[in-house]
């Protein structure tokens, strides 16, 4: 059996879930096994057509302790659900929550763990894996034979559509105590609200080049106008103007949005191994021979403080025909 | 307070890393330093160490070139270095570092285990968890701020999706260290001459009856990431420029 480890954003599923579904199901097709998937938390209330066509059981593990996330509740949860059942692996998105939960569960359930992986194959009961290395400079394959919690890369896999699967949900009371939460939560403060830039579609990411932090408010107009958020280059965060969340680079997040556009950023090599994912590349600068453009599907060169307004007139324009 | 910190050395981000002639390693001649989210856990170390006193030690697991990061830490003011060193750990499985680890570790006393939130090598951000689940410790992940109060208790403050929390955990605990936690510090040439006299204690897996096993997952490859990008560059005058955007978003990009 493959085992999805789901991700909730209060009700709703968060979108890594069906990334990691699908990598569930290469899986549970290459391993010739079921799929199913577990959600951990308390009291939850997600919408079933979402979910039941997508996996063969969907199990809820519930309990009050389980309220507010920590990794070593949720990992005695899921180890002490799963101890009994046949798990030939559990995938789980590399998000935060992911990343957390699943060195958590390999260790009690004395499975391998591989994080942030990008591809995903089985055959004749050996799994292989893809992942970024060095930021995304190398790409190292592993061949693993046995069980193993992996998580997946965000945008690395597709979300998966519905299939041919019968799902049921079942709910399941979780077995924990006190002494399995020695990690309480005293406060949550949000951030603005903005999501994680690894989970967008496109983004708008500025660089020393932008020279300050109100040009910035010029990248926030172009990412509204293409739909998109802002992200930022190293350069631009050590000096101050974006917050560090939102950096993109090997020192910062690696990113795979469908369209990435790089405004003043000449294209470190850390920055590069960021992008590589991306569908698609422009690139902004005033150096047609400047890194990123060789980087890029599309190089606009010139003063960018004229191409972008220019750009963002262009694409309002655009959108109200 | 006894700290643990384990730290890792990593090719410098700055660095071009390439495969070598094998196909199954990177060369080896790059600058190599410690791994920059394990600088964030060593500095705390210290500042713990400094308000209530005890001993900074560090770990490090793998085959060859470790001297190096744990003089910078003995130089940053730690107190002892231990390099459990071994062709085994040549590896970048951070479950098998974990056992080493952990098995090093049981046989020391410790409040506090400090570590990078990822080794910015593999990114993988496993080690941490791995090691608190293997000490049955709580684990408390990328923090940005630590406060430790002399009951033994301990408040931090910790990266989440969308925002930050506030938690408490009883020590010991483990805590990795996220980018905003200090401002680690440079070895002073005080610090540096007394790196120089610290000692190095070697430890070999088998001395701590343990064989990193590493048999279940391979390594088969490792190649570069391909690039189809088409390059194409415009000049003149900027909205020529922006009306031939129009036209990649519309017909190659699809978001028009």
């Amino acid at each position: 059996m493959i085992w999805v480890l789901g991700e909730l954003r209060g009700s709703s599923i968060a979108p890594s879930t069906f990334e990691a579904l699908y990598a569930g199901r290469i899986l549970s097709k290459g391993l010739k096994t079921g799929l199913n998937l577990v959600f951990v938390g308390h009291d939850i209330k997600i919408q079933p057509e979402a979910i039941l066509k997508k996996a063969d059981k969907i199990y809820l593990l519930e309990h009050e302790l389980l309220n507010v996330y920590t990794s070593s509740a949720c990992g005695a949860a899921v180890e002490r659900f799963l101890a009994d059942k046949d798990a030939a692996a559990i995938i789980t998105p590399a998000s935060l929550f992911g990343r957390d939960a699943a060195p958590a569960l390999a260790v009690p359930l004395d499975m391998a763990c591989i994080a942030n992986v990008s591809s995903l194959d089985a055959r004749d009961g050996i799994i292989l894996v893809k992942r970024p290395l060095y930021g995304g400079k190398i790409i190292e394959t592993l061949s693993l034979k046995g069980r193993a919690v992996i998580s997946v890369m965000p945008r690395a896999f597709k979300a998966a559509e519905d299939m041919d699967y019968d799902g049921e949900i079942i709910s399941v009371d979780a077995s924990l105590g006190e002494t399995d939460c020695p990690v309480s939560v005293k406060e949550t403060v949000k951030e603005g609200g903005a999501r994680d830039i690894t989970e967008a579609d496109i983004l708008v990411s500025g660089g020393r080049g932008m020279e300050n932090a109100e040009n910035f408010s010029l990248l926030k107009e172009l990412a509204d106008a293409l739909g998109g958020q802002v992200a930022a280059s190293r350069a631009a965060v050590d000096a101050g103007w974006a917050p560090p969340s939102i950096q993109v680079g090997q020192t910062g997040r690696t990113v795979a949005p469908k369209l990435y556009v790089a405004c003043a950023i000449s294209g470190a090599p850390q920055h590069l191994a960021g992008i590589r994912g991306a569908k698609y590349v422009i690139a902004i600068n005033k150096d047609p021979d400047a890194p990123i453009c060789k980087e890029a599907d599309l190089c606009m060169t010139g003063n960018v403080f004229e191409i972008i307004p220019a750009l963002i007139k262009e694409i309002k324009a655009a959108a109200l025909r | 307070m006894d700290i643990i910190v384990c730290i890792k050395r990593i090719p410098d981000t700055a660095a071009k890393v390439e495969i070598d002639a094998g196909g199954l390693e990177i060369k080896k001649d790059v600058p190599w330093v410690m791994n920059p989210y394990d600088e964030f856990a060593v500095e705390e170390a210290l500042r713990i160490k400094e308000k209530f006193g005890g001993k900074v030690t560090l770990l490090h697991a793998g085959a060859e070139g470790g001297e190096e990061v744990l003089k910078k830490g003995l130089a940053m003011g730690a107190d002892e270095a231990v390099y459990i060193k071994d062709r085994s750990l040549a590896a970048l499985d951070s479950m098998a570092f974990a056992k080493v680890l952990s098995a090093v570790i049981k046989t020391k006393p410790f409040d506090v285990i400090l570590c990078g939130r990822m080794g910015m090598d593999t990114a993988s951000g496993l080690l941490g968890g791995a090691l608190a689940a293997l000490l049955k410790i709580p684990c408390v992940p990328a923090i940005k701020k630590l406060t430790i109060f002399p009951q033994k208790t301990a408040l931090a403050a910790r990266e989440i999706e969308g925002g930050m929390e506030t938690v408490q955990c009883p020590l010991p605990a483990l805590f990795t260290a996220h980018k905003g936690l200090n401002e680690p510090r440079y070895p002073s040439l005080s610090g540096i001459m007394r790196s120089k006299k610290q000692e190095i204690k070697y430890i070999t897996p088998a001395s701590l009856g343990i064989m990193p096993d590493v048999a279940d997952l391979k390594r088969t490859a490792l190649s570069y990431p391909t690039s189809s990008r088409k390059s194409a560059i415009l000049k003149g005058d900027a909205s020529a420029q922006a009306k031939e955007a129009i036209k990649f978003l519309r017909d190659e990009v699809k978001i028009i």
